[in-house]
């Protein structure tokens, strides 16, 4: 199918709040076959962000328009929630449902340093699993390493302990 | 959201770091069908009819933009400075 150029669409998102959205991709049949690969995955659309008076301007682009749609994954960060909604980039316009899902979580108040140490994460790569720091929003991606001693493939990633972190997991079936 | 959902999706869940590992702790007020967020699809636009709305305008890129995406996306990069073109500092 013939792609059209790149699109990009504006929000603008209060002070207090960062909204990062995922594009749903769907692996090619032909690598699915040759590769143990999830089927569907997601990738964080490239964002750039200016200061409006009290809110943010943000702008998001996709790189690959098509013609029958790309799905949209919405996760809007505030104080000690976030808000998960779904829509879809079709032709010019931006289409999300009436209905989103706001999602608490608690912030964890401790007298412990905040610097970041390592913790043990081991991502199983048949299950997708992706982490997202809630106070910067950024992606917690694991270090794969080998261990020597036990002879297996383990993960480790930096954060703050007694921290909450927001996380999804992709299923080809919810 | 459909409470019943039957396509690829997104299951959610919260996680808590203790002094030494991350644990994975469903939010206490969602029961866990609650937390499945099914992907959007042109069918399933369709579907929900006047339960989906239009949240803005997308417009083309201009290709010396797309460029300068497309390179900070190959680096791992998802933050872009904001342009300034043709503005004063």
């Amino acid at each position: 199918m013939e792609n059209v150029q790149g699109r990009h669409f504006s929000i603008t998102d209060p002070k207090d709040v960062s909204t990062v959205i995922y594009e749903v991709v769907e692996t090619e049949k032909k690598e699915l076959i040759d590769r143990n690969i999830p089927k569907y995955t997601v990738e964080r659309l490239v964002r750039s962000s200016e200061i409006r008076g009290e809110n943010f301007k943000r702008t998001y682009y996709v790189d690959n328009p098509k013609i029958e749609g790309n799905s949209l994954v919405f996760l809007s960060f505030g104080k000690e929630r976030v808000v998960v909604n779904t829509g879809m980039l079709i032709n010019d316009e931006v289409k999300i449902t009436k209905k989103p899902m706001p999602i608490k979580f608690d912030t964890i108040k401790t007298e412990e340093s905040p610097m970041y140490k390592e913790f043990s994460y081991t991502p199983n790569l048949k299950r997708p699993i992706t982490i997202i720091d809630t106070e910067t929003v950024e992606e917690i991606k694991p270090v794969l390493y080998f261990d020597q001693k036990t002879n297996e493939v383990k993960g480790k990633c930096k954060m703050k302990p007694y921290k909450s972190y927001f996380a999804f997991e992709i299923r080809e079936k919810i | 959201m459909l409470k019943e959902t039957k396509g690829p999706g997104l299951v959610i869940t919260l996680g808590f770091t203790d002094g030494e590992k991350l644990i994975g702790i469903p939010p206490k007020e969602k029961k866990e069908e609650d937390l499945k967020v099914e992907f959007m699809t042109p069918e399933l636009l369709e579907e929900l009819g006047n339960d989906v709305m239009t949240l803005c305008k997308a417009v083309e890129t201009p290709k010396q933009e797309m460029a300068k995406v497309q390179e900070v996306k190959r680096y791992g990069i998802t933050e872009m400075p904001a342009g300034r073109d043709n503005e004063r500092d």
